[in-house]
């Protein structure tokens, strides 16, 4: 596959964006390929399944194709992808559902340094708790901790106010814990 | 206790390390049909709703490798194991760009590398009702990216280099280098076959060496891009199938032991009628496709989905083998040998290119 060249920061080459603008197809696909593992993390971890993932990515990249020639850059483009593919997450999950993560499809811990709230958790034990959480704050959890969105972004991308982020924010955060500390709890009596 | 800010952090660590499988070739392909249906939608005032996506690729199943692993130069890439899921492209889509594609109907399909590539895009009939070699997904690709510099002169002596060849009694093939919206080109070996003189001895002499097989032709390239100057030799890909290998001094190819060097010079590009039928189940996840006018069709990409060999699978109309092409010069230049293939006389040519 082709390299996608990003900007430093993160972002797209402008002039990628500014082709896929006019028009150019091609500069598109660029443009989806430099942001899709960010959002392909986000789906996959508020649909739990790599194929309900590509779905929902597909139909993401879909509307933004459509809806390319009215962006107006008021945002950045990646948080503009990533509304779209957080919304195209959640018409998947009323039509279908949130599905169990299973263990198997969940890496192994990345970090073998990890520190005490890991050692709480197992992989799958977290994705179950990701998963239980409602969409929303799942969302925020995900774009805040594990994508380092600031709030602004993350409260953009989700549609609400600062104040609502952060509140989901705080929800999700304090439900993961209790829910990872709860599962460990249940580990050493076993 | 842990403080908030580095219990946050450690929740971040671990919430990463849910990563999502990454993306195959075949969700990108499936993508670019997509989104050539979108143009295709635009283009015939159809309902966008109802002409959203396009025939994916070949049926995804198991991948078959070629059986000619034996042979360094061989195209026989990794099939990527892929697990069996729902199409990502509705039936009624299917349907709805099927009637499209009877209208002629093209568009422009994407590509990730950005160069100036034109796709035409979709025709054939929908994934579910062909074989998976004959299914319809992506349009034909012209080489313009690639400038040419080599003429049509590489013919002469089976390792000569190609210098001293006459002209071909053949014109070369003129396709424009993109094709416009709108209409399908025709392939390059539409036009008439090469003479003998104007092509390597090497082509003639590996499709009689596999038995001058009259249901895969020997193609020749009439332009070499920039593989010009490279020097062809016959290949060996296994019993009944003919491959001509191009060795290119210093530039990207494999070394006897079939493995990669980025100078070995060796196989660096090439053709190869393979001893499949066009028919069979093969690997289906490269991310490209050229689609002709003649309904032939090059499914390429990465060989393997990861390269470094740039690999198409060619199915030639009224031809019943597989051909292989492949370029360790890049996708751009496969490109371009595709967009220069041309039957030779004497050498298995339709009477009436197809």
């Amino acid at each position: 596959m082709a390299t996608v060249r990003g900007s430093a920061d993160g972002e797209v080459d402008p002039s990628v964006l500014e082709r896929a603008r006019r028009g150019d197809g091609r500069a598109f696909e660029r443009l989806v390929r430099h942001y899709d593992p960010r959002l392909r993390a986000l789906a996959y971890r508020l649909l739990g399944d790599a194929d309900r993932t590509d779905d929902a990515l597909q139909e993401a990249y879909v509307k933004a194709y459509r809806s390319l020639a009215a962006f107006r850059a008021e945002a950045p483009v990646g948080t503009w992808l990533y509304r779209i593919a957080y919304n195209a997450c959640l018409d998947e999950l009323r039509r279908r559902g949130r599905a169990e993560c299973p263990a198997d499809d969940v890496p192994e811990w990345a970090d073998p340094a990890a520190g005490a709230e890991e050692r709480l958790a197992d992989r799958a034990s977290l994705a179950a708790a990701l998963a239980a959480l409602p969409p929303d704050q799942a969302a925020a959890v995900v774009l805040v901790d594990a994508d380092g969105l600031g709030y602004a972004a993350a409260a953009e991308v989700l549609g609400v106010p600062e104040g609502t982020l952060a509140s989901r924010l705080s929800r999700a955060r304090s439900a993961l814990r209790q829910a990872l500390r709860g599962e460990a709890a249940r580990e050493e009596t076993r | 206790m842990t403080p908030a800010p580095e219990r946050d952090r450690a929740l971040g660590r671990a919430l990463r390390s849910l990563d999502a499988p990454p993306a195959t070739p075949r969700f990108w392909a499936d993508l670019s049909s997509r989104l050539a249906a979108e143009r295709t939608a635009a283009a015939s005032s159809f309902p966008t709703d109802a002409a959203s996506a396009v025939g994916a690729p070949a049926a995804a199943g198991a991948p078959a490798a070629l059986p000619v692993a034996e042979a360094p130069e061989a195209a026989v890439h990794d099939p990527a194991s892929r697990r069996g899921r729902r199409p990502l492209v509705p039936p009624w889509a299917l349907a709805a760009a099927a009637v499209a594609a009877v209208f002629g109907l093209v568009t422009l399909a994407v590509r990730p590398d950005g160069s100036e590539t034109v796709v035409n895009t979709p025709a054939g009939p929908p994934e579910a009702s062909v074989p998976a070699a004959t299914s319809a997904t992506v349009g034909a690709v012209a080489s313009g990216s690639v400038p040419s510099t080599s003429g049509p002169g590489q013919a002469g002596a089976s390792v000569a280099a190609p210098t001293t060849a006459p002209p071909p009694t053949a014109p070369p093939t003129t396709r424009p280098p993109t094709a416009p919206d709108g209409d399908l080109t025709p392939p390059p070996w539409s036009g008439p076959a090469l003479a003998q003189g104007a092509v390597p001895g090497v082509f003639v002499e590996a499709w009689e060496a596999a038995g001058s097989p009259s249901a895969c032709a020997a193609l020749a390239f009439d332009d070499l891009g920039t593989g010009a100057g490279a020097t062809p030799r016959t290949a060996d890909f296994g019993s009944g199938a003919w491959a001509v290998a191009y060795d290119q001094p210093d530039a990207p190819g494999v070394r006897s032991d079939g493995t990669f060097d980025p100078a070995a010079g060796r196989s660096t590009f090439g053709i190869a009628g393979t001893s499949l039928s066009a028919g069979d189940d093969r690997y289906d996840g490269f991310a490209f496709a050229f689609l002709w006018s003649d309904a032939s069709r090059a499914d390429y990409g990465p060989e393997g989905g990861t390269g470094p060999k740039s690999l198409a699978y060619l199915q030639v109309a009224g031809q019943g083998c597989l051909y292989n092409v492949w370029s360790h010069r890049g996708e751009a230049h496969l490109e371009h040998l595709l967009a220069h293939l041309r039957f030779v006389e004497g050498a298995g040519a339709p009477d009436r290119p197809r």
